[in-house]
């Protein structure tokens, strides 16, 4: 992927986050499991916001529809047949998501731009109105209840329980999120928000990847909604209404549009963040439209662009001390 | 009251939310033309003047006709910092940047409008009095729906005139034609563009005052105007008699379908109209119309 570091050094470093994070239930209190348990979550949201926004090009504002979705199979499925296997829930979850991304997918090749945005707003209006109506089925403004994850008679109910399946899921869809992006799918995703019209002149079908890339990144998005019902054991229309949707688009952007990296930046600054300056809870809206002000008017790379701007230019500094042959040639993706 | 006259009296008072909706859907049809931006962050900037309306209006007891004047004024100010210290920054930029941009201008004014005033609700006093006065055939109607519908119509009117029959409003009809054209033309470009978001920020705040009566006036205000994008898309979002059919359309649709279904078809229809159009009718009806004449 990159070579701002020797591999070596790289790995070094990759080695001490996963220790870090394996480890993290041992060294915190339950309540910052669960923050970095939100973290997750929302890191795995933000690869699916990445992968039809920053691969893609294309902007959605309708993505809390799937969260919910997701989080509604899961919570109705495990509800009604106790000990249903939570990975199939997601799933399920993710793979109803999945259809309805397709099918919203098909108004991205009508309309592009502002009008895309418009039409998936319409979008997450009416999938909120219906969590909220369709009573019978979601228990209506109320919301259900979840019980814990489980696979038959195995339940996970403690917050380790609960951050390890969520890291191995994220886990999962980091790598398939690796691989989809540097295959043909995802490389065709990165031709069409370069230009549509030469993708399309090199066989492209823009009709078949861009509601690919919807129905992906509405999956991965299902997923996390799924995982986040297990984690916050309630579910309720209110956790999908517009502002959520708005907030995974904030995440890909202040994290740095089109790097996995970012997705995962963004989500822990948003979140972690105003759990550290909780005294500040009133003005986290405003914290929150600053930094992406800022990013989108002077970092529009985001964090990661500033990340790997910061190692160039550590690199640099350490190849010209050992002079200027020692540079090997940059390239970022 | 028969059915007849219900629908009538329904249509009455769709008309009057519709007028709101085409006013603020003409400020964002302006912004759309003059710099590409579609604005956003409208509903939170006609929150912001109904605001200040409430302190002029509840706590300093300024007369009404001096609090729709200051108001106008503050936020012609609110748009002309705007536009230079962001907006100016991102015209004619990829729509990602330009919308997300104004997501994050209105969750701010959104924020700091709970911030100096409340986050709770307020009632704001009528301009007008809305004691309602009988009409023939049962109908109702109070002096306050008739000064929403007349004032929004003279300044959808003078504004009109404005941008189709003075040179300013030449300067900001051929910016939105062609930006480089219309420098080479020596048209400050930068003026023009500073004026569209001044404008359109105090005709909202005008559009703000006449809305907070109808409901309560709290920071989820934006919410309603939100529509208002149904009614610029629905008016084809490029023509300002587009924005008022749209407006019109989609309040009385709104509101004689509210009364006759349960809430929750209301609550989708506008959303149903929306999708439908960007799909089947991208240019909008204004754009249909025009269409067969030529």
């Amino acid at each position: 992927m990159d070579s701002f570091v020797d591999k070596r050094t790289r790995n070094a470093c990759l080695g001490l986050i996963a220790l870090f994070v394996l480890n993290l239930p041992f060294l915190f209190g339950t309540y910052l499991v669960f923050v970095f348990t939100v973290i997750c979550v929302y890191a795995i949201v933000a690869m699916g916001m990445n992968i039809l926004s920053g691969y893609t090009g294309m902007l959605s504002l309708g993505h809390q529809a799937f969260f919910g979705i997701g989080a509604y199979a899961a919570a109705i499925l495990s509800t009604r047949y106790p000990g249903f296997p939570f990975p199939v829930a997601l799933l399920v979850g993710g793979s109803i998501s999945a259809v309805m991304g397709y099918l919203l997918g098909f108004s991205a090749l009508r309309t592009s731009g502002v009008y895309l945005a418009i039409a998936t707003i319409a979008f997450g209006m009416i999938m909120a109105e219906v969590f909220g109506e369709w009573a019978s089925l979601t228990g209506g403004q109320v919301g259900l209840v979840v019980p814990p994850p489980a696979i038959g008679p195995l339940r996970f109910e403690s917050a380790t329980a609960i951050y390890y399946l969520t890291l191995a899921v994220a886990a999962v869809m980091f790598f398939l999120g690796i691989n989809l992006i540097s295959s043909n799918t995802g490389r065709a995703f990165i031709a069409i928000r370069e230009n549509e019209i030469s993708a399309q002149s090199f066989g492209i079908s823009l009709v078949k990847y861009k509601t690919l890339s919807f129905a992906i990144s509405a999956f991965y998005v299902g997923v996390a909604g799924g995982i986040y019902a297990y984690l916050l054991k309630y579910v309720a229309p209110i956790d999908f209404r517009l502002l959520v949707g708005i907030e995974f688009v904030i995440i890909v952007i202040v994290g740095g549009l089109g790097t996995i990296l970012g997705s995962i930046l963004g989500a822990i600054l948003l979140f972690a963040l105003p759990q550290l300056f909780a005294g500040l809870v009133d003005w986290q809206e405003f914290v929150t439209g600053l930094v992406l002000l800022l990013v989108i008017l002077f970092f529009p790379e985001g964090l990661s662009g500033g990340f790997y701007r910061l190692m160039d230019w550590v690199r640099d500094g350490l190849a010209s001390r050992r002079g200027p042959d020692a540079a090997p040639p940059r390239s970022h993706t | 009251m028969g059915m007849l006259s219900g629908i009538i009296q329904q249509i009455i008072f769709g008309a009057v939310m519709g007028c709101l909706y085409a006013l603020v859907a003409m400020c964002m049809v302006l912004i759309y033309r003059g710099t590409g931006i579609l604005n956003f962050a409208q509903g939170e900037i006609v929150v912001f003047g109904a605001f200040v309306a409430y302190t002029l209006c509840v706590t300093l007891h300024w007369p009404y006709w001096l609090v729709f004047l200051a108001s106008f004024a503050v936020c012609w100010l609110l748009g002309m910092v705007m536009d230079f210290l962001v907006f100016r920054r991102v015209v004619h930029k990829p729509h990602l940047n330009s919308l997300m941009v104004c997501v994050a201008v209105g969750m701010i004014i959104r924020n700091a409008t709970g911030q100096i005033w409340t986050f709770d609700d307020l009632r704001m006093p009528p301009p007008f009095s809305d004691t309602v006065f009988q009409l023939p055939f049962g109908l109702v109607l109070s002096p306050l729906f008739l000064g929403i519908i007349v004032i929004s119509l003279a300044i959808m009117l003078v504004f009109y005139l404005f941008l189709n029959r003075t040179k300013v409003g030449l300067s900001i009809r051929a910016t939105s034609q062609n930006m480089t054209g219309a420098q080479l033309m020596g048209v400050p470009i930068n003026s023009v563009y500073a004026l569209c978001w001044a404008i359109s920020s105090a005709i909202g705040s005008i559009a703000g005052i006449l809305t907070a009566p109808l409901f309560v006036l709290n920071v989820g205000m934006f919410l309603v105007i939100l529509k208002a994008i149904v009614a610029a898309v629905l008016g084809g979002i490029i023509s300002l008699p587009g924005a008022l059919m749209g407006g019109l359309l989609l309040g009385i649709l709104e509101n004689v379908i509210g009364t006759y279904s349960p809430s929750w078809i209301r609550h989708i229809f506008v959303w149903v109209v929306l999708l439908t159009v960007i799909i089947a009718m991208p240019q909008g009806l204004w754009g249909l119309i025009t269409r067969r004449k030529d």
